[in-house]
Parts: structure tokens; sequence; C-alpha cells
């Protein structure tokens, strides 16, 4: 398996999901490689899972671009390709399975216009903007509160980083004496809001909410109480693995799978149960 | 007489079972995921 980066804990997490999914099967046996946010290096990583005659690779590309030669290259060549949460370009793969980050952003932006009565003024951390996640997130964010009396009053790129939400968040409560709720991208961006909120001494006048839900952070912070609410952005490890089963079992798999989210409240979040 | 016959009976049963074990094997392929 190919991940492209490990920095980030989400990412940690889909290849723990993985993993745990392929202990429960001896005959399968994983490799994983990191590709440290670069794509060269992924496409070399790819290019030896090849050369090795691996039965099936999973990837989770850095960019979409530089990695479909490889990954186009090993599925002509009868491996089956599992590609995972961002795509390449083509057709060329096995499988492609993945969250929508528009209909988390609608999810998220539906479930604030119910708890704040269909009215407040938010403030928004983005996650990178020139990543379709962080454009997709926001967009479906704003189809979800459209028609309520919701204004998002302030907005900024965090570039999915908690220092830069929590910097970007000293800006918003400078500028703004009331905020009824903090839409952040990811559940760093929110819990930075947070830190930033309580320095103030106003973390008590607003909710904060984010995504990703991840077992020891978003939903540890909803927890907590520091977050609201936190929407899953599912790994799809487990996912994966069942399909390479079905795979290896010679049946066929659907082209593109679209992941379920669920919201993560403290009414749900001790009992282990997503809404 | 029926002592070789036994014996028989008992080298057939533990043909099959060798045989099932095998088969049993042959399907648990491994797979490296890579």
């Amino acid at each position: 398996m190919s991940q492209c980066n490990l920095g980030e804990p989400w990412r940690v997490q889909m290849n723990t999901d993985i993993k745990n999914a392929a202990e429960k099967h001896p005959n399968i046996k994983m490799i994983f490689k990191d590709a440290q946010n670069d794509s060269l290096k992924q496409r070399a990583q790819i290019e030896e899972f090849v050369s090795s005659k691996v039965d099936l690779i999973i990837v989770s590309p850095k960019e979409a671009a530089p990695l479909t030669p490889p990954v186009a290259d090993a599925y002509k060549k009868g491996i089956p390709v599992i590609v995972l949460d961002r795509r390449v370009l083509g057709s060329d793969y096995t499988s492609f399975i993945g969250a929508d980050n528009k209909k988390i952003g609608r999810a998220a932006g539906k479930w604030v216009v119910s708890k704040l009565g269909g009215k407040g003024e938010v403030v928004e951390l983005k996650g990178l903007m020139t990543s379709t996640p962080g454009q997709d997130r926001d967009s479906g964010f704003r189809d979800g509160i459209k028609g309520s009396n919701l204004k998002v009053v302030f907005d900024a790129d965090m570039k999915w980083l908690e220092p830069n939400a929590r910097k970007e968040m000293e800006s918003a409560l400078a500028t703004h004496p009331k905020i009824d709720l903090v839409y952040g991208h990811n559940d760093p961006g929110a819990h930075g809001a947070y830190l930033a909120a309580k320095a103030a001494g106003r973390e008590k006048e607003m909710l904060f909410i984010g995504i990703d839900a991840l077992p020891h952070e978003g939903q540890a912070y909803v927890k907590q109480g520091i977050l609201a609410a936190s929407f899953e952005y599912p790994t799809g490890g487990r996912e994966a693995i069942d399909m390479a089963l079905d795979i290896f079992a010679g049946k066929q798999v659907p082209k593109e799978v679209t992941l379920d989210s669920h919201v993560f409240t403290k009414d749900n979040v001790d009992s282990g149960e997503s809404g | 007489m029926t002592t070789r016959r036994n014996t028989m009976k008992k080298l057939l049963v533990a043909a099959l079972l060798f045989g099932f074990s095998l088969a049993v094997h042959a399907g648990d392929k491994q797979y490296v995921v890579g």
C-alpha cells in the first residue's frame, strides 16, 4: 500500500484501518510504503510493486497527474489497483473508494441550521482552498445553509493546520463581538479556533464543529465537550481490504464506491454509534 | 483376514483425510498487497 504522506493523523488512521482489516485474513500479506509527500517517490513505489509482482495495489495518491501513468501501467499489466481518497486521471484503475466532501459539507451546513434555529453568525475556517477537499467542504456547507438566516461573517484559509486556525480565529474574535458557531474544515482547525476563543475567555459564547472524527482527535474533542459535533470523513481502509478479498475471489467490483459519513455529537460519541 | 481389512480401511481413511487437507491448503492461497 502506497500512502502519499503519513504526516497527517487521518492518513495514519487510514493505514491503521487497512492493517487491522488485513490482519483478520491470514492469507493477505501487506506491504506498506510512505511516499513522504513526494509524487516521484510514490511513482517509484508503485513501479516497485509492479516489478515485484504483487497481487494487488492499494494507493492513496498525492497528486493525480504524476501518479496516473504508473497506476495505469500496473492496471494494464493485470494487477488490480484500488485508489483511495484522492483520484487519478482517466479510468485505468480497478476501483476508486472515497468520501464525498461536498456531501459532508452540506450535512454540516444543515446540522448548523438546525442547531442554531436557522439564524446566527458563523466563522468558517477553511482547509487549503487550492485543494478540492477544501473547495468542496466550503461549497457543500454554503449549500447546506442556503435559505436560512445564517451568515458567514468571517472566513479564512487555515490550510488544514491548527496553528493557522488559531491565528485566524484571533482575527475573527478581534473583529466580531458576536460569533455563534465556528465551522472548521477539519477537527484540528476547529480545535485551534477553540483554543483562541478560550484564550480570549469567549469559548462558551459559541459552538465549534469540525470534520474527520478520528477516534483520538475529533471524537475525543466531542467527548471532552470542546466540539459540539464532528463529521466523519471515513478513510476507506476497511472497505479497500473487503474489496481486495472480492477481487481475489473473482467477483466483479464497482468502479467507484462513495463512503457514507456520520456525525458524532455528545449524544452518541460514548456509545461509539454515530448518527 | 479381518485385521488386514481393518488396516486397509484405516489406510484409506488416512489417505482421504490427507487429500482433503491438501485440497483445503491449496485453496488458502497467499496474496501480497502492496
